[in-house]
């Protein structure tokens, strides 16, 4: 794999990575304001999902 | 019963929608292994009351149609008293907006304790809504020296009423089917009740007193069950010594410590064993690709920092082992009664020590098990203390800089030294949090505490699939965790060390030390650091702080992708190793020292820094600005602590003598 390929995918896991953390960030934002029964979801970190 | 059991049609809206089905009964009584045994969900479950503090739903199909379920916290009557009740008669009387009530009501009564479940019952049956009754544990009658007339009982409750035994699904088939039956059969009413208790001139719809009611069932318990003597049961031999005064608190001390020696010792083995896999992943990697930026990317970057935290998977699920044994057991209502002694003077209730317990997990549901507290400032003092027990989140971080600064030596010839300064650590969080509890209840909390009124449920041998799937929701999780956030956040950690590339006086690569310095993450870091250096430590661990509020185990993925980019590819070395030969420059002398690293676990002992418990706060104290404001005192009382702590401690230190690094 030449360095310009591999410069292309690392390029796109960096903006890929930066997405997913960008877009996870919002919905959490977003589930906090509308969500009656609170935070407890998949990612919560309590282990009941 | 007062009508005949001819079916009649289903109103018109259930032949469209699902079957509604509302399990309810006393706290511990199976709801939730019932309701696990219906649906084949893994809803939580364990052997003490208040498990589940808000409803859960899932659904099963039965005869070609959709019936759906729900669980509701325990309770033990219809007039709630905490707020996990009053969660559960919302429900179960269509209080809640937008949502009906149940079509059909699954009573769920532990069999061994029939009377106590029958008051509740009798309430239910004053409902007049279609109900059927299961009568879970019919398994144990027979060694409880108990024998129940099911035929008689159905006669005297004028309801379906099907024996289950919900750990092992038996009687689940004929529970759905005469689920599906009751809600085309007219509902029971409580005229023989009422007759019986000599009420019938009260007015329709007013409730029985307290004391018709449990003559009422002193009657019914007379006609149905019959007891034989029998001897002192095993359960409350091993009471005796459980809960005594002096050998209890000995027994739950003597537990924890095997707790933590446990995942130190046990899971040494299998955490070698996945950093060997780590590295020789990386060494595949490495012979596949030519050296480049992908292959800096996949070994320094993503390798570097999850596999540092995947090491540390075996501890968490010893952890989780422990917590399910304690739980399943029985033995967790036990501790509680046996440490309220210690945390009345405190002006902690005794309810308060389960969610204290549940916060060596995760603080969330522990926030959220509060509800079982009734009385609201007890509560509110439970919450905003149950950060500080060390949850499994930290367990990496202490992990790493126990493994790397503290000797593996043997004290007493039983305990190793790392495993007492692990439980050092979680002592230090406990003390911290009665601490807190004390000095809230004393000034924004005030009020008398109350006495510990708490069900002790029977010992019972953990079940092993119940057992598995805790440790098994517990290891998905954390794996999830690594494979997702902290996969993500290792790669974008990776491009900010990596990047800009530094490039000496004749235009060449720097040293892959001064690239890391010199790139967007070390001038991020040289900012941070004139706020953490009175702490003692460098810009690596200020950064790695900071990015470790998205999740604290990213201290530990940050680390290691740091590491693993200023040592450029080298993955043969286990973190520890190199934290420990890691020097300054310019001293030559040691960066980080053990006085640093005790500093450093203080610090995340007391720090909240994570994002979903302050939700939880927030929302459990109020919402709104109310629980905005508590949700922010929380945070900050928490982090001046854990400064002031990681300050005193390498500041005391330096003034003793000991070593402070470079």
């Amino acid at each position: 794999m030449g360095p310009g390929v591999q410069n292309l995918v690392v390029a796109l896991a960096l903006a890929g990575a930066a997405v997913y953390l960008g877009r996870r960030a919002w919905r959490r934002v977003v589930a906090a304001r509308q969500r009656q029964s609170g935070p407890c979801g998949p990612d919560c970190g309590c282990g009941d999902h | 019963m007062s009508a005949g059991l001819r079916p009649q049609p289903l109103p018109p809206e259930t032949a469209v929608r699902p079957l509604r089905v509302a399990l309810v009964g006393n706290p511990n009584c199976g709801k939730s292994t019932l309701f696990n045994a219906l649906t084949g969900r893994r809803q939580r479950v364990a052997n003490f009351p208040g498990v589940t503090v808000d409803r859960a739903e899932g659904e099963y199909r039965h005869d070609g149609a959709t019936v759906s379920v729900v669980d509701l916290p325990g309770m033990y009557s219809l007039a709630p008293e905490s707020p996990d009740e009053a969660i559960a008669v919302d429900v179960l009387l269509g209080r809640l907006p937008g949502a009906e009530p149940p079509d059909v009501i699954v009573i769920v009564a532990d069999a061994e304790n029939l009377e106590r479940n029958l008051f509740l019952a009798t309430e239910i049956l004053e409902l007049g809504r279609p109900t059927v009754i299961a009568l879970n544990r019919v398994d144990r009658l027979a060694h409880a020296g108990m024998q129940i007339d099911v035929v008689e009982l159905i006669h005297e409750l004028g309801v379906v009423v099907i024996p289950v035994v919900a750990t092992r699904g038996e009687g689940m088939d004929r529970l759905r089917h005469a689920v599906s039956r009751a809600a085309t059969l007219p509902a029971p009413t409580l005229d023989a009740i009422r007759a019986a208790a000599g009420a019938q001139g009260a007015p329709a719809g007013a409730a029985l007193a307290a004391d018709q009611r449990y003559r009422w069932i002193a009657g019914v318990m007379e006609r149905t069950v019959t007891r034989r003597p029998r001897p002192a049961r095993l359960s409350d031999r091993v009471d005796a010594v459980v809960l005594h005064r002096v050998w209890g608190p000995i027994i739950f001390v003597g537990l924890m410590l095997v707790m933590f020696q446990a995942m130190f010792s046990w899971a040494r083995p299998l955490a070698d064993g996945i950093q060997a896999l780590v590295a020789a992943t990386a060494a595949g990697i490495a012979a596949v690709l030519p050296p480049g930026e992908l292959r800096s990317l996949l070994v320094d970057g993503a390798l570097g920092g999850v596999g540092s935290v995947l090491v540390f998977l075996p501890q968490i699920a010893i952890l989780f082992l422990f917590i399910g044994l304690l739980e399943d057991s029985g033995y967790m209502a036990r501790a509680a009664f046996v440490m309220d002694r210690y945390m009345r003077p405190l002006g902690l209730h005794g309810k308060s020590f389960i969610p204290l317990i549940s916060g060596y997990a995760c603080a969330v549901p522990a926030i959220m098990s509060t509800r079982t507290i009734q009385h609201p400032k007890e509560r509110m003092a439970t919450i905003m203390v149950v950060p500080l027990m060390s949850c499994s989140a930290r367990l990496p971080v202490y992990t790493l800089l126990v493994a790397a600064f503290v000797p593996a030596i043997t004290v007493g010839g039983l305990f190793s030294l790392q495993g007492l300064t692990m439980l050092g650590m979680y002592l230090l969080g406990t003390v911290a949090a009665l601490g807190a509890a004390a000095v809230f209840r004393r000034t924004l909390l005030r009020s008398e505490t109350r006495a510990l009124i708490i069900e002790l449920p029977p010992y019972s041998l953990p079940s092993l699939r119940v057992l598995g799937n805790s440790v098994w929701q517990r290891v998905r999780l954390f794996l999830r965790r690594a494979g997702t956030v902290i996969f993500a956040i290792s790669v974008l950690l990776w491009g900010l060390a990596a990047y800009p590339r530094a490039r000496g006086a004749d235009g060449r690569p720097v040293p892959p030390e001064q690239q890391l310095s010199q790139s967007a993450l070390g001038r991020i870091g040289h900012a941070i650091e004139p706020a953490v250096r009175p702490l003692g430590y460098d810009w690596k661990i200020g950064v790695s702080m900071v990015a470790s509020f998205a999740a604290r185990e990213v201290f530990v993925s940050t680390m290691g992708t740091i590491y693993g980019v200023a040592d450029a590819g080298d993955s043969r070395r286990a973190l520890a190793q190199r934290l420990r030969a890691e020097r300054n420059p310019v001293t030559g002398r040691a960066a980080y020292t053990p006085l640093i690293a005790m500093g450093l676990m203080a610090f995340y002992v007391f720090a909240l820094m994570c994002t979903s418990t302050v939700t939880m706060t927030h929302k459990e104290t109020g919402g709104g600005w109310r629980g905005a404001l508590w949700a922010a005192l929380q945070f900050t009382y928490m982090l001046v602590m854990a400064y002031a702590a990681a300050f005193a401690i390498y500041r005391g230190g330096l003034l003793l003598g000991l070593g402070g690094g470079a």
